[in-house]
């Protein structure tokens, strides 16, 4: 019998030994906390309309306690520019590291994976000081919060698109929007309260698409909206697209990649530093699709 | 674990999370209790880390990784409790790993205040890989996901961490070899 596997049997058993912990003092002590520890609400949220009333119970809870998501943001940062890129030549991207569930990355590319089950593959370049995040999105120093976060999500395959942001919860389209970039880029377009620029046609990686900047009105209080959420799309899984604070921008680019429709969504602030953006327009410019 | 209390917590659902929480607090507390060593530590850690995923429940979109993602949060707060704390201190310094083996090599018959005081020397890192494989079962691909490292730095912690536990041990028998031949 090796040396290694006596010492491993040990370590093992004695781990394994009943030390007779408790766990009821501390778990009571976390339950009486929950009051008072809002929930932080991500880049995507599972909420079904079957939950709502949970949803918005919950957001009563977080007014009661003073938590506001209000920001006295002003709109009109210019976003990063929209530039052509030459067709693809990296590596089959099963070369490269995934985006982590959580967690900071070191700089260097990696592979990420739209939100919505299609299955294609991305990859991406960072620098120091981004975390992958459910291996769809990047945030600069793990916050796309206002004043001054910032970060990429990606989308692939149907969106059904909110016919109001605000009041999403009761105007929710039963269907998505047709399948194609132009489809997507009208749905957008004509949803309130979003001022969005005018359709630029783009190609990234050598896939066209159209560019549009979308912005949540900076004035907007979130608590006036259906359970405190303003959104701008959700998918068929129910993870949708809700927003971080009032003032946030969003320039997207919607293209197509072989036939699936894909989103990538740089969100930002007035309050995002330049250093900030000049990363993001960096990583923006790094994406690729590599050829199956 | 159920997926469905998840979801439910996840939106937000304080009841849900309450059940959720009592099927893991147990497995938490002692998890934590054999990578700090320390009850009280470990309390704190707990309560900590049982908060963080209330808190951040909405970030976890794939409600079936929901094990691995609690587990990180509570390694992190352990590690913040293991910084807190000022005993880890005296952890860091190098451990004799690369002295020969004693002539008989390890023994298999190993005490268990010979396997504390050989974990105790260990820096928090290394116990966690060690708890996390070792306790927990997990494999090593998963532990490399709890930890946030690449696996092939999981299993550089694991082996130094045995070598170093396997170093004390051997220490313990030289002494006690000596100590009888006086």
């Amino acid at each position: 019998m090796s040396t290694d596997r006596d010492l491993a049997r040990s370590v093992r058993s004695w781990l394994k030994e009943d030390r007779h912990e408790d766990a009821d003092r501390v778990l009571n002590t976390v339950l009486a906390e929950l009051d008072a520890t809002p929930q932080r609400r991500s880049w995507w949220s599972a909420a079904s309309l079957s939950r709502l009333a949970l949803a918005a119970a919950a957001v009563v809870v977080v007014a009661l306690i003073g938590y506001q998501l209000v920001s006295s943001m002003n709109i009109g940062v210019p976003g990063p520019t929209v530039t052509p890129h030459p067709t693809s030549t990296l590596a089959p991207s099963a070369a490269l590291e995934e985006l982590p569930i959580t967690g900071q990355l070191a700089p260097g590319s990696y592979t990420f994976h739209p939100a919505g089950g299609t299955g294609l593959r991305g990859t991406l370049t960072v620098p120091a000081g981004w975390y992958g995040f459910e291996r769809g999105a990047v945030l600069k120093n793990d916050s796309a919060e206002p004043p001054d976060g910032a970060g990429i999500i990606s989308w692939a395959g149907d969106l059904i698109v909110y016919a109001d942001p605000c009041q999403w919860g009761t105007m929710r389209p039963d269907a998505p929007v047709g399948p194609t970039v132009d489809d997507l880029v009208a749905a957008l377009v004509a949803q309130p309260m979003r001022g969005a620029t005018s359709p630029t046609e783009i190609v990234v990686d050598g896939y066209a698409g159209t560019a549009i900047e979308l912005t949540v009105p900076a004035d907007l209080d979130f608590a006036t909206c259906w359970a405190g959420e303003f959104r701008s799309w959700t998918n068929t899984e129910d993870a949708a697209r809700f927003h971080q604070g009032p003032g946030q921008h969003d320039l997207l680019w919607i293209i197509d990649v072989d036939g699936t429709r894909v989103v990538i969504d740089a969100g930002f602030y007035e309050g995002t530093s330049a250093a900030d953006m000049a990363e993001l327009q960096a990583i923006l410019d790094s994406i690729q699709f590599p050829r199956q | 674990m159920d997926t469905d209390l998840v979801v439910r917590a996840r939106g937000g659902d304080q009841d849900a999370f309450a059940d959720l929480a009592a099927t893991i607090a147990d497995r938490f507390l002692a998890t934590a209790h054999r990578i700090l060593s320390d009850l009280d530590l470990a309390e704190d850690a707990t309560q900590q880390a049982l908060l963080s995923v209330w808190r951040d429940l909405p970030q976890l979109r794939d409600p079936a990784r929901f094990e691995a993602w609690s587990y990180r949060l509570l390694v992190r707060a352990c590690y913040a409790e293991g910084r807190r704390s000022r005993q880890w201190a005296p952890n860091i310094r190098v451990l004799p790993v690369d002295e020969p083996m004693a002539a008989n090599g390890f023994s298999s018959v190993v005490d268990r205040d010979q396997l504390d005081r050989a974990f105790d020397r260990l820096s928090i890192n290394h116990r966690a890989v060690v708890v996390l494989h070792y306790y927990l079962d997990l494999p090593l691909n998963e532990v490399a996901e709890v930890v946030g490292v690449p696996v092939g730095t999981v299993s550089s912690r694991l082996h130094y961490a045995m070598r170093s536990m396997r170093a004390v041990l051997d220490a313990d028998a030289r002494t006690t070899t000596r100590g009888a031949a006086q």
